[in-house]
């Protein structure tokens, strides 16, 4: 029982990264069960300690789940990137059943002010994002998996050049570009005519 | 767009955000040459990109964690997930086993719910499937039939009912009681509920919690929406669907480990948690009678007794915080009512109801009281017309005649933590691997320097100063003192003014042992600035905690950096409570001018490199630009008292604490410490400030130390030395060893003070105090090869004044009256030359007292009258010349002095009550008037073995000396002995003082005034006693200068009495 479950969740990973949708369906189940355990023997732990201490949480739970050991280094960057699209699909779906609810549909552009907001930007509308991306994307596919990786996978700088091969100053002027140009495909400016 | 044109683009854009902002739309227009389109694409993507800021710059995760964290309402969770179920649509007449859909009545998390009719029983029925992802779980699936097993084991008219679980193209389908009318829910929606209606509801509740509660099943997550009020006032309990079986006899219910709701779980919404649920422990029927206690309160009030932001800080008032009482809310409760809410809302379950029933009758008791209009409608069969709520498409999908909500919450928990979790796996992949929680309060954190990027100097040095100031009101963090950092970079061969680049402050950070390293940015966006500040874990690299924020303006940035500093402190683990006791806006707890800040900031670091009087400038320019500026006062004061001007220092310092209401509640405490030991003097007043300082930084040295230094003083040692072991513990690096070795030399325990000294040798500290306290130690083991050796260290050395006193000393307690004068001539010079006249005055006066003490009282007067000179207005020159102007003579000249003394320092403890009665004693003996000397000395009692700080040894117990030639003049010779015999018992307080040596004699004396007045046996003895003494100080003095009157009394004495 107690091996590894790390080792699914790596297959799990690897399979849907290969392709296999139903890898996902599997992968739900398996990190709660694995999270359920180690939130209770956190909470024995904090008893007394008032607050979650989330982030602590998950680093824990991470540290039981990823078979480290079992994944050479190569695996690990292909991991970074099917990470992030998992987290992108996840989120995304999440906002878009979110904005139905609030908004029917209709998203809310992010505002200048609002990006420049302290931490989580509530306004950020992850569902127009996802559609800038594409757009992003369509045109520069390094500059979309930048962002994929950055922003829906919580990659830094050098992870991120690690991932897709190329220097972390190519992935910082792709950032800049591409956050400039997200923010202004967002706030819905005018278009050009090329 | 062509990828040649893009490249264009590109290419343009990241020139034009390398020029300076003002440049850019020149370079743009020049770069363009013409090309309208272009420009303008690059035009708006550099306008964007300049202010982008933030913007995305969060983890995708974070913006969603904050809104998953706050879909406290049901509702929205409910709506989240309708398009992830969509998928099963039954059409209407559409057969199921033997029922027939009628229609859909509304989707939730768990579902989507039909009414159908029982072909067979002709009766109407609700349908519920499991949403898809459920059904693919195979776990969530035998989770579900269990859920329906134990709730159909309920047969209650307050519970709803399941009929039966059916199949349906292999996915299980509840078949349930079909329900009309609303959730208590949107009940309260409509308005307060009246107490009779109140009363009627927590009843029946408590009806339905007492039937499932005896057959073993824990509903828990009772709370509005899933409670539903019939047409017909019934109510009832829906949502037994995170039921747990619980061992309990009544129980046929199997229960395994594994439970229903999965072990330590927390399900259930924030609000109505119990405390139990929410820490995750095991819970029982107890746990559901708090959730009720938390309906009954919201239906009584409209308000939720705990209330917090989002689910954690809801949590947290669950767990920590105490309601307003209901009745003070809605004062028309009740008070019975008010108390039964109260008690179910106990945190501790054992005080609460312990059963459902317990609680029901005490509902019933209040009803008398009560209108109770509601209890005859319902015996008589529901005679209130009512409209009849069928519950096609409800409002709310949550209030589906089914149980809707657990599985909800448990796969948006599911989700939400599988999000979380992914992100680690992706994002925080090898940054948090090794990283199991954040820091705690035993580590300490190194403050690297800001990455500047706005060209503003300004920012340079300041914002880490003020940080610093900020972190410091934190009881959980401790940060690296500058000097230890200065002491480090020393140690890494670096300058001391190295720039504390990310690289280096880790590099220190592991190499001093610190757990973490903060690293701050600041950078501009238009007028606007962007700070940012990480907490890295100087072992693993990884990031522990991060804080964005941006100030509109420059004037705001304190504001922002105090608020990012704030935040982190709770992300770091310390707990909301001291993190909002301790939070004095920064620009309040240090000054809301930039300039002022930097020039102080500047004066530290003259301080560290280039000492207390090339600070100086600085410090005052700040206080010149902020005149309230309390912590610049602060360090002028600091810087004076270094100089050794203490009457400059002390108005700086008065000054810092009539401001001390401007400055943190640490720099509050420090100024008001300082204040009362250097100012007033007040060292009960000190004490209890740094006592405060304890209590409200219990895991900082700095106040124990502190404190200890003032129990010295008042000659609390064994206090003084535990305080100092305590301050070790929390701080091993402290540089206290030389204190705590003097602390156990004051105790006479002679070899735990080597030893303390060897630990702190061990630590590679090499202080001066050390060496003094082993001089001290080889002198009172009569080391002489130690003591030179000891004394040799100080030679060359800023302190070698100290090591001249010292042998100073030791010759005069020989008897060397030349010798000791010549080395005192040393030391005095050798303090001038360090530019330190008033320790130089301190060694001249030394030298008087001990010329006056050995009888040549005319060299005594001129050499107090020099070291006046030397330094006038020191009150520690001052004390000691009044005091040998007084045995010298001129008794008049010493209380004039003395009265000066007092009426300056009219609060001090040592003044008052040490120095002033001695002074004032001796003047009475000069005059002949013992038995008012004997009076004066009462008042140093409590404090006469205080440590004086201004000398090498402790003390040299001046008033037990003169009391005890009080004695001697009084013709109580028994007493005076044992005064002279106190200074020979406290050797590890006095060390080579000349009491030491002349308290032999004052023994000697004392026992043939006592021969002298006794007779028979007494007599013969006090005389064998005086003669043993006599010859102690004689050999003492053996070779010592053969014309010091005092030595040639001894003699005449001891010849007289042989």
């Amino acid at each position: 029982m107690d091996t590894s479950p790390s080792r699914d969740l790596t297959q799990l990973l690897r399979a849907w990264g290969a392709g296999d949708e139903h890898a996902l369906e599997q992968l739900i189940p398996l990190v709660y069960g694995e999270l359920r355990k180690t939130a209770k023997r956190r909470m024995a732990r904090e008893r007394e300690g008032h607050t979650l201490q989330t982030t602590a949480l998950i680093n824990e739970v991470y540290v039981r789940l990823v078979d480290l050991d079992g994944v050479g280094w190569q695996d690990r960057t292909h991991f970074f990137a099917i990470c992030a699209r998992l987290m992108r699909r996840i989120l995304t779906d999440h906002a878009r059943s979110r904005s139905y609810l609030k908004r029917g549909g209709d998203a809310v552009r992010v505002t200048f002010d609002e990006a420049l907001m302290v931490s989580p930007d509530p306004a950020l509308d992850l569902v127009a994002l996802d559609g800038a991306l594409q757009k992003l994307a369509a045109m520069d596919s390094r500059k979309g998996k930048v962002v994929e990786l950055r922003f829906f996978g919580g990659l830094s700088l050098e992870e991120t050049a690690a991932v897709l091969k190329i220097s972390s100053d190519t992935v910082t002027r792709d950032w800049n570009l591409a956050k400039a140009w997200l923010l202004r495909e967002m706030e819905g400016g005018p278009r050009h005519g090329f | 767009m062509d990828s040649e044109r893009w490249q264009n683009v590109e290419r343009l854009f990241h020139a034009a955000m390398e020029c300076e902002e003002s440049q850019r739309a020149a370079f743009l227009a020049r770069a363009c040459g013409g090309d309208e389109a272009l420009l303008r694409e690059v035009g708006l993507l550099v306008s964007c990109g300049s202010r982008a800021g933030r913007f995305i710059e969060e983890f995708a995760v974070e913006a969603v964690a904050s809104a998953l964290a706050g879909d406290e309402d049901e509702g929205q969770d409910n709506a989240a997930n309708e398009n992830r179920e969509g998928t099963k649509f039954l059409a209407t007449g559409q057969t199921i086993s033997h029922y027939r859909v009628i229609r859909k009545l509304g989707t939730g998390g768990m579902g989507v719910v039909y009414e159908a009719e029982d072909i067979r029983l002709h009766r109407h029925v609700a349908l519920k499937f499991l949403p898809d992802p459920l059904v693919h779980d195979g776990k969530a699936l035998h989770r579900f039939q269990r859920e329906a097993l134990a709730a159909s084991s309920l047969n209650h008219p307050n519970i709803c009912t399941i009929y039966e679980v059916e199949e349906h193209e292999g996915q299980p389908v509840l078949v349930m009681e079909l329900l009309e009318g609303e959730s208590l829910k949107d009940r309260l929606h409509k308005g307060f509920m009246s107490t009779a209606e109140l009363l009627d509801l927590g009843m029946q509740i408590s009806d339905a919690l007492a039937a499932a509660h005896a057959k073993g099943i824990i509903h828990r997550d009772i709370k509005p929406a899933n409670i539903f009020m019939t047409a017909t006032e019934r109510v009832k309990v829906l949502d037994f669907g995170v039921a747990k079986a619980i061992a309990s006899p009544q129980s046929d219910f199997d229960t395994d480990a594994e439970s229903l709701t999965g072990e330590g779980v927390i399900v259930g919404t924030a609000a109505y948690m119990s405390p139990e649920q929410a820490r995750g422990d095991e819970i029982d029927g107890r746990s559901d009678l708090f959730s009720l206690g938390v309906v009954l309160y919201e239906a009584a009030t409209g308000q939720r007794p705990f209330a917090g932001k989002n689910r954690v800080l809801t949590m947290n008032a669950i767990l920590n915080q105490e309601p307003v009482p209901p009745g003070q809310v809605n004062p028309e409760l009740p008070a019975r009512l008010d108390g039964i809410i109260a008690k179910a809302l106990q945190k501790n379950p054992d005080l609460r109801y312990q059963d459902a029933s317990e609680m029901r009758a005490d509902l019933e008791r209040v009803k008398p009281d009560t209108d109770n209009h509601l209890t005859s409608a319902q015996e008589n069969g529901s005679t209130k017309p009512s409209p009849v709520l069928v519950m096609s498409v409800p409002a709310d999908p949550a209030i589906v005649p089914a149980r809707s909500r657990p599985f909800l919450r448990m796969i948006w928990g599911a989700t939400a933590f599988l999000v979380l979790i992914v992100l680690a796996a992706a994002g925080f992949w090898y940054r948090y691997v090794r990283v199991a929680r954040g820091l705690t309060e035993k580590d300490t954190i190194v403050l690297a320097d800001f990455a500047n990027t706005t060209g503003d100097s300004i920012f340079d040095d300041t914002l880490k100063t003020a940080l610093n100031v900020s972190l410091r009101q934190s009881p959980f963090l401790n940060v690296l003192s500058d000097s230890q950092v200065a002491k480090t970079l020393k140690m890494m061969t670096r300058p001391a003014d190295t720039k504390l680049t990310p690289e280096v402050t880790r590099e220190l950070c592991q190499r001093v042992g610190s757990k973490a390293y903060i690293a701050g940015t600041i950078g501009s966006l238009g007028s606007e600035y962007v700070l940012g500040l990480k907490v890295v874990d100087c072992q693993s690299g990884d990031t522990l905690a991060e804080e964005q924020v941006t100030a509109k303006s420059k004037e705001k940035v304190l504001d922002a950096l105090g608020q990012a500093a704030s935040r982190l402190r709770g992300e770091l683990g310390e707990s909301l409570a001291t993190v909002q006791k301790f939070d004095v806006p920064l620009f309040q707890a240090t000054t809301p001018s930039l300039e002022a800040l930097q020039a102080y900031r500047l004066g530290l670091k003259a301080y560290q490199t280039r000492g207390a009087a090339a600070s100086l400038p600085y410090y005052q320019r700040a206080i010149e630009l902020d005149p309230n500026f309390a912590m610049g006062y602060w360090a002028v004061g600091g810087a004076y008292s270094e100089l050794v001007e203490f009457e400059r220092a002390s108005e700086y310092f008065t000054k810092a604490f009539q401001l001390k209401d401007h400055a943190s509640e640490w720099e509050k405490l420090d100024i008001a410490g300082i204040y009362y030991r250097h100012v007033t003097g007040e060292l009960d007043k000190a004490a209890r400030t740094y006592e405060e300082g304890i209590e409200n930084y219990p895991r900082n040295a700095f106040f124990y130390a502190s404190l200890a230094t003032v129990y010295g003083e008042q000659g609390k040692y064994d206090k003084a030395a535990e305080l100092l072991r305590q301050a070790l513990r929390l701080a091993p690096s402290l540089v206290v060893y030389g204190n705590l070795a003097n602390y156990a030399l004051a105790l006479q325990r002679f070899d735990e003070a080597r030893q303390i000294v060897q630990a702190g040798q061990a630590r590679k500290l090499d202080h001066f105090e050390l060496h003094s306290a082993l001089y001290a130690l080889a002198f009172v083991g009569g080391d002489i090869t130690a003591m030179a050796e000891q004394r040799q260290w100080f030679t060359g050395k800023p302190e070698e004044s100290f090591g001249l006193a010292l042998a100073s000393d030791t010759e005069a307690y020989s008897g060397h009256l030349g010798d000791a004068g010549k080395l005192a001539k040393q030391a005095v010079d050798s303090a001038i030359r360090a530019d330190n006249k008033e320790t130089g005055a301190i060694w001249q006066v030394n030298a008087a007292l001990q010329q006056a003490a050995f009888g040549n009282s005319a060299e005594a007067r001129q050499t107090a009258a020099k070291a006046l000179k030397l330094a006038p207005k020191s009150p520690g020159v001052e004390v000691e010349a009044a005091l040998t102007l007084a045995m010298a003579g001129n008794a008049a000249r010493a209380e004039s002095l003395a009265q000066d003394l007092g009426k300056r320092f009219p609060l001090d403890t040592q003044m008052q009550s040490l120095w002033l009665p001695a002074i004032q004693a001796q003047v009475a003996l000069d005059r002949k008037n013992p038995a008012s000397a004997l009076n004066a000395l009462q008042a140093a009692l409590p404090v006469e073995l205080g440590n004086i700080l201004f000398i090498n040894n402790l003390s040299c117990l001046y008033p037990v000396y003169v009391r005890g030639e009080a004695y001697l003049g009084a013709g109580q010779g028994t007493a005076a002995a044992a005064e002279f015999q106190k200074i020979i018992d406290h050797s590890g307080i006095v060390w080579n003082c000349w009491t030491g040596a002349i308290a032999h004699l004052g023994v000697a004396r004392a026992n043939a005034l006592q021969f002298k007045i006794s007779q028979g046996a007494d007599a013969d003895a006090a005389r064998i006693r005086a003669l043993a003494a006599y010859k102690d100080f004689l050999t003492l003095w053996k070779d010592a200068d053969p014309d010091v009157p005092v030595l040639k009394e001894a003699k005449a004495e001891y010849a007289k009495l042989q």
